[in-house]
């Protein structure tokens, strides 16, 4: 009975089958598992053939802001409501979404442009604290915030900054914040030249802004991390969690770091999004403090995207050996190999 | 658990064309049968994601499905839209028995069938929405009907007077404004909304007479 192959479909949904063909079609199509057939050849079909080109970037904003608008708010809701923070584990991964490059070469146009008028006007307008080789220098900023600049760091604000509606500032290198609120509930903003933008609800973070990666600890309070908007969608922090951004496309946040070993019940989620298996290794490192080794280049350059709720690290890297094809042996020093 | 090798970003989720030679064997195994495996699995533990991760692959080749039943742009990507609004907010993503892959196809040729009745069949036809339930699976005959009516509405519209035809796409998909239209062929506005009315006119007797 079974004379139908792929060909047959792909000539039927050309419109080149006979009556015959057609009728063995739809004797065929009776067993479901065939209609998944159908449907593979189906969606070949429109890929090969599209009727226009849809704007799937534009449309998957909308979708996104739908899928993520309660997410988010309830994300806000309890940050807001839960400042004790250090008792409640919170899962809060944005995995990162792919770049949208017309947009981003509108921010980047605007930005040269920004950033040339800034050459001339910022002597004018700024000032700069800036702190050198093993200098850590405390600043106290008009509206009585601290600032502890570790060394090599650059601090900039606005003149004026007393008297703007928000209170930005710009980092390059790293420092605490330890941040007032106003009487007049002035927005606190620290722009970092890699694409992050951290904005103050609470207090207390160190953070580190260097000009290809910007890492975020919160102590205390809590903080919106505004990202440039091709890389991730904008998170709140809760206390406890470390956020990281680098050229790899990687942020995480990894709750109540200086914690996670005492509690035992708590799920840990990785995610991976075009991860390297040489950057899985490291964060394997920072996570667990086991080194990983990958003798094979090609190996550690291959990619991997998911999911994984984890216990322990044999545990994703017997998975992860699974799914790859390689085998994990353990060296002398407790050293993982993959092959 | 899941993951899926790739080694560029088209194949994300199409781990047997990226995957090294050597791995092919492996990850076949893992694959046939099921292609959304990894989907499937990001369900379970996210489901905004899931939908995010569908929406990434279907999107496209579903508008371009659709736009064969209602010819136009907007409406079929508003349609495609819609039906991924629905499979998040009435969790339709726990009913799918089979794969996501054909239950979406099924969803937008329903609601597209549904709209094409609508626009151009009978005032009087009765209208079931079948978009709200999840669809049945054994749906060949109306699976072969939708065909047969995407290849009418196909036929019609090829056959339209070449300048009635040229006016309805470029309004349809193109998603031109009748003055454009009227500018760019140098014609009157009235003219334009004429062949258009005409266009719908024509589609409207066919999709009629299909039904009886």
């Amino acid at each position: 009975m079974n004379l139908i192959t792929k060909d047959i479909i792909y000539k039927y949904l050309a419109g080149g089958t006979t009556v015959i063909q057609k009728r063995q079609l739809e004797e065929w199509l009776l067993l479901p598992a065939n209609q998944e057939t159908f449907y593979e050849c189906l969606e070949e079909w429109e890929r090969r053939h599209p009727q226009f080109t849809a704007d799937t970037d534009r449309a998957l904003q909308d979708y996104q802001k739908k899928l993520y608008a309660q997410k988010e708010a309830n994300v806000l809701a309890r940050s807001l409501s839960d400042d004790t923070g250090a008792g409640k584990q919170e899962e809060t991964y944005y995995p990162l979404s792919p770049a949208r490059r017309g947009r981003f070469m509108k921010i980047a146009v605007l930005l040269l442009i920004l950033a040339g008028a800034a050459v001339y006007k910022d002597q004018l307008l700024y000032k700069h604290y800036t702190t050198g080789e093993k200098e850590i220098r405390t600043v106290l900023l008009p509206d009585n915030s601290k600032v502890t600049l570790l060394e090599n760091a650059d601090l900039k604000l606005a003149r004026l900054f007393r008297w703007k509606k928000e209170r930005t500032v710009w980092l390059k290198g790293q420092a605490i914040f330890n941040v007032q609120s106003t009487r007049d509930h002035r927005p606190f903003f620290v722009n970092t030249p890699f694409k992050a933008q951290i904005q103050v609800l609470g207090t207390e973070f160190d953070l580190y802004a260097a000009s290809d990666s910007t890492r975020v600890f919160l102590n205390e309070g809590s903080i919106r991390v505004n990202i440039d908007s091709s890389f991730s969608r904008p998170f709140i922090m809760k206390p406890g969690d470390l956020a990281k951004m680098g050229k790899k496309n990687l942020v995480q946040i990894k709750n109540n770091q200086f914690y996670w070993q005492f509690r035992t019940q708590v799920s840990h989620t990785l995610v991976f999004d075009k991860t390297p298996l040489s950057d899985v290794g490291l964060i394997m490192k920072e996570q667990f403090g086991k080194t990983i080794h990958i003798p094979d280049t090609a190996l550690a350059a291959r990619r991997i995207s998911g999911s994984y709720k984890w216990t322990t690290e044999k545990d994703i890297l017997n998975t992860l050996a699974l799914m790859m094809g390689f085998t994990v042996t353990y060296g002398e020093n407790g050293q993982a190999v993959l092959k | 658990m899941s993951f899926s090798n790739h080694t560029n970003e088209e194949d994300r989720f199409y781990p047997v064309t990226g995957a090294h030679a050597s791995d092919k064997l492996q990850v076949d195994a893992i694959e046939i049968g099921d292609r959304e495996v990894f989907i499937k699995q990001v369900f379970k533990t996210d489901p905004s994601k899931g939908c995010e991760l569908l929406f990434k692959r279907y999107y496209g080749p579903l508008c371009s499905h659709a736009v064969k039943y209602v010819y136009s742009k907007e409406k079929a990507e508003d349609m495609v839209a819609d039906v991924f609004y629905k499979f998040w907010e009435n969790k339709y993503y726990e009913q799918v028995c089979g794969s996501y892959r054909s239950y979406l196809f099924r969803a937008v040729r329903n609601t597209a069938l549904n709209l094409v009745k609508k626009e151009f069949g009978r005032p009087e036809a009765d209208m079931e929405d079948c978009e709200e339930k999840a669809p049945a699976t054994h749906d060949t005959a109306q699976l072969l009907e939708a065909e047969e009516l995407s290849r009418l509405i196909e036929k019609t519209i090829r056959e339209l007077p070449p300048k009635c035809q040229r006016v309805f796409l470029m309004s349809r998909l193109e998603s031109k404004k009748n003055m454009e239209i009227a500018r760019q062929l140098k014609v009157s506005l009235k003219a334009v909304e004429a062949h258009i009315s005409k266009a719908l006119g024509i589609l409207r007797l066919a999709v009629q007479e299909l039904n009886g």
